[in-house]
């Protein structure tokens, strides 16, 4: 069994060579920050660039009409949803919504046991509609950032075929550089195990490069981004 | 593991590919198509050569303080509730995988592409112990199911057609008749759903680790990255130790480069950063992560004068590039790794004697070198790699030969003058439309895989003659 200090003393004896050039001098200046944009050419640029990759961009009036979005988008699709909890939603009022439309919303929980854990995945995977936040979104790329956590499952963005992200203008950067800067390394690896950025529905085009979506994440992407 | 999977040479897989025109054309067409792409997607990088300048000193800076910043790594997986594992070569690391299977009762396997899992030969290791292994990137699953290799790093199975691709989901999965890449990947997204659904394992490899916070970074289109990474209650991720950056910040540097690089997308759809296993507190995810950190030579070149070939970052962009790779595709190299990445990494790995042909598989007019998004010099690695099959011994004699005359010729004016005249005769006795099919003697190895132009019918210096005389008068 090899251990640390015998694979880090291998590569000690070859840094020892000196075969790296020092390169530290190069790092030191740090780049050009990014020069802060303006909110409109930010959602601009944000909806171009998801779109682009087959992303759909909702930008309802008010509130009301960002709920009655959102329930359209999920009827589309099934009776059910896969969804964070509401006080993990940057909407208020969402459960009385889906109540009134006769929408059914399910929360992933942790399986204790792995017999279970096939049955818990086997009972979410037929959901068609999953509904999250996002901690941010990107407008250079198109991204939506979703941290993972306490009452945040990956699943409501993973196994549907229709993934619906709610995101407030306000968490819109010019890029993921300026996105890093805003939060502390801790911040995003301390209490979550995932952060996601997902930037449209997912693709390949493993076939002679025929572009074909919802291999195997969802179909489909709208984001609904809140005033 | 250094050797090919094959018997036959590097000309002779050469002389298959060449004669395989449906492949040939496949590799044409996508090769072209990606190279259009990345022009493109850099065309939208703001300040592109700088970003691609601070890609370079990020690896350069990395790999002279490895160790560092492994140790980092490692505390802060730990730190975190993941578990490291380091192995020294690939029967290490097979074996400590192997080992996490049969400790938690593993039946079913599920995978995410990784080139690393394919250099230590991983699905081997894991099926020789009766394990079920799935690869799910629908190129992988594809040649899996054909029983082949990839031909491509980033598009596996970019050799084939869609008539092919669907003939084989038909003969081995059942997949209703269809040509319709939608509707095969319709089949196969319900087929590996209840692979991911009930996999007890899932194997992924690395794009980058981030050494302040001992994130892993997983990079995908398809989600399949995702989907292994979460739903099995374990997961294994496998990593070349070369593969990590300093901070988040740095990460996002790399990434500025990759996915444009690689597909011209400027992000992959899924880049997916995963710190530690599940949180007690949160639905879903592993409630096991192990990274298990491979070497298999790596450290050695460190210090070697190849050490520059770790700042790769793997996006295939100069497999694209390369005009060799356009025309033979991935499959004639023999090794894991093709194109001008394959023929410096696998030598580099294995050591130049078994691989000897690969560096001189190129035309060193440094298409890769361009394209590169840390700027590696391809072809001076190339040429050292050149070298050093020379001083193994394995140069072959026809070049040897063919070397040493040229040498001599172009010490002696006469003898050059006299051998340009024969040359040019002679090679027009054998040409046919201007092309030499095939040169006599030890001279035939060079038409093996290539045509040789035939010599003007007047030398340089008689054309210059020509017209200095020309202009005098």
């Amino acid at each position: 069994m090899t251990t640390q200090d015998e694979a880090l003393t291998r590569i000690r004896q070859s840094l020892q060579t000196g075969r790296m050039p020092d390169a530290d001098h190069l790092l030191a200046r740090a780049p050009a920050s990014d020069t802060v944009l303006d909110r409109a050419v930010l959602i601009e640029s944000f909806t171009r660039e998801l779109q682009s990759s087959g992303g759909e961009v909702f930008q309802p009036a008010s509130q009301e009409e960002a709920i009655e979005t959102v329930v359209k988008l999920i009827q589309a699709v099934d009776r059910r949803v896969l969804a964070w909890p509401d006080e993990e939603l940057p909407l208020a009022g969402m459960d009385a919504a889906l109540q009134a439309a006769g929408i059914r919303r399910i929360t992933a929980t942790p399986a204790p046991d792995p017999t279970r854990r096939h049955m818990q995945w086997e009972a979410l995977d037929p959901i068609k509609a999953g509904l999250t936040g996002a901690l941010a979104g990107l407008a250079n790329t198109g991204s939506l950032a979703l941290l993972s956590g306490a009452h945040r499952s990956r699943a409501a963005s993973l196994l549907p075929e229709v993934h619906i992200a709610l995101l407030p203008l306000d968490h819109l950067y010019p890029t993921m550089a300026a996105f890093f800067a805003a939060y502390s390394a801790q911040q995003l690896t301390t209490d979550a195990s995932n952060l996601v950025f997902i930037s449209g529905p997912s693709r390949t085009a493993d076939i002679e490069m025929i572009t074909t979506r919802g291999v195997h994440g969802p179909k489909r992407l709208g984001v609904v981004l809140l005033p | 593991m250094s050797t090919s999977t094959s018997s036959i040479t590097f000309y002779e897989r050469v002389e298959d590919a060449l004669h395989n025109t449906q492949a040939r054309g496949a590799f044409d067409r996508a090769t072209k198509r990606f190279t259009t792409l990345r022009a493109t997607a850099f065309e939208s990088l703001p300040a592109s050569e700088a970003v691609r300048d601070r890609a370079r000193a990020i690896r350069a800076h990395t790999l002279g303080h490895l160790d560092q910043c492994l140790a980092q790594f490692a505390d802060a997986v730990e730190k975190a509730g993941g578990q490291v594992h380091w192995a020294a070569d690939a029967a290490e690391a097979n074996r400590i995988i192997c080992d996490i299977a049969t400790a938690n009762k593993v039946q079913r396997v599920v995978k995410s592409k990784s080139m690393v899992s394919e250099e230590i030969h991983l699905n081997r290791a894991l099926e020789a112990m009766g394990l079920e292994v799935t690869e799910s990137d629908l190129g992988e699953y594809i040649i899996q199911l054909a029983g082949e290799t990839p031909s491509h790093i980033i598009t596996p199975v970019i050799h084939r057609t869609k008539e092919q691709v669907g003939q084989i989901l038909s003969e081995k999965v059942n997949m209703p008749p269809t040509t319709e890449p939608a509707e095969m990947t319709a089949f196969v997204r319900a087929k590996m759903r209840q692979v991911f659904l009930s996999a007890d394992m899932g194997i992924s490899g690395v794009n980058f680790g981030v050494a302040e916070t001992g994130t892993i970074v997983t990079v995908t289109n398809e989600g399949n990255g995702r989907m292994t990474t979460t739903c099995p209650r374990i997961h294994v991720a496998v990593m070349g130790i070369e593969r990590l950056v300093p901070t988040l910040a740095d990460l996002s540097v790399m990434l500025q480069v990759l996915a444009r690089s690689a597909t011209g997308q400027k992000l992959s759809v899924y880049t997916n950063l995963i710190t530690g296993p599940r949180r007690a507190d949160e639905p879903d995810g592993p409630d096991e992560l192990h990274i298990v950190l491979v070497d298999n030579g790596r450290s050695k070149i460190l210090g070697t004068e190849l050490a520059e070939i770790l700042y790769c970052i793997r996006c295939g962009a100069c497999l694209n590039a390369c005009p060799v790779y356009r025309e033979i595709g991935g499959h004639a190299y023999g090794s894991v790794y093709p194109g001008p990445i394959g023929s410096v990494v696998t030598p580099a790995l294995y050591g130049v004697a078994p691989w000897s042909d690969l560096p001189h598989a190129s035309s060193l007019c440094g298409a890769c070198r361009e394209v590169c998004p840390v700027r590696i010099d391809l072809p001076g690695l190339l040429l050292k790699l050149r070298h050093q099959t020379d001083e193994a011994g394995t140069t072959p004699k026809y070049l040897k030969f063919g070397l040493h005359a040229f040498r001599l010729a172009g010490t002696h004016p006469a003898l050059f003058r006299l051998g340009a005249r024969f040359a040019s005769i002679g090679s027009r006795l054998m040409a046919s439309n201007g092309w030499i099919k095939k040169l006599p003697g030890p001279l035939s190895h060079w038409t093996q895989s290539r045509d040789f132009p035939v010599f003007a019918s007047e030398t340089f210096t008689q054309q210059l003659k020509k017209r200095r005389a020309a202009k005098k008068a």
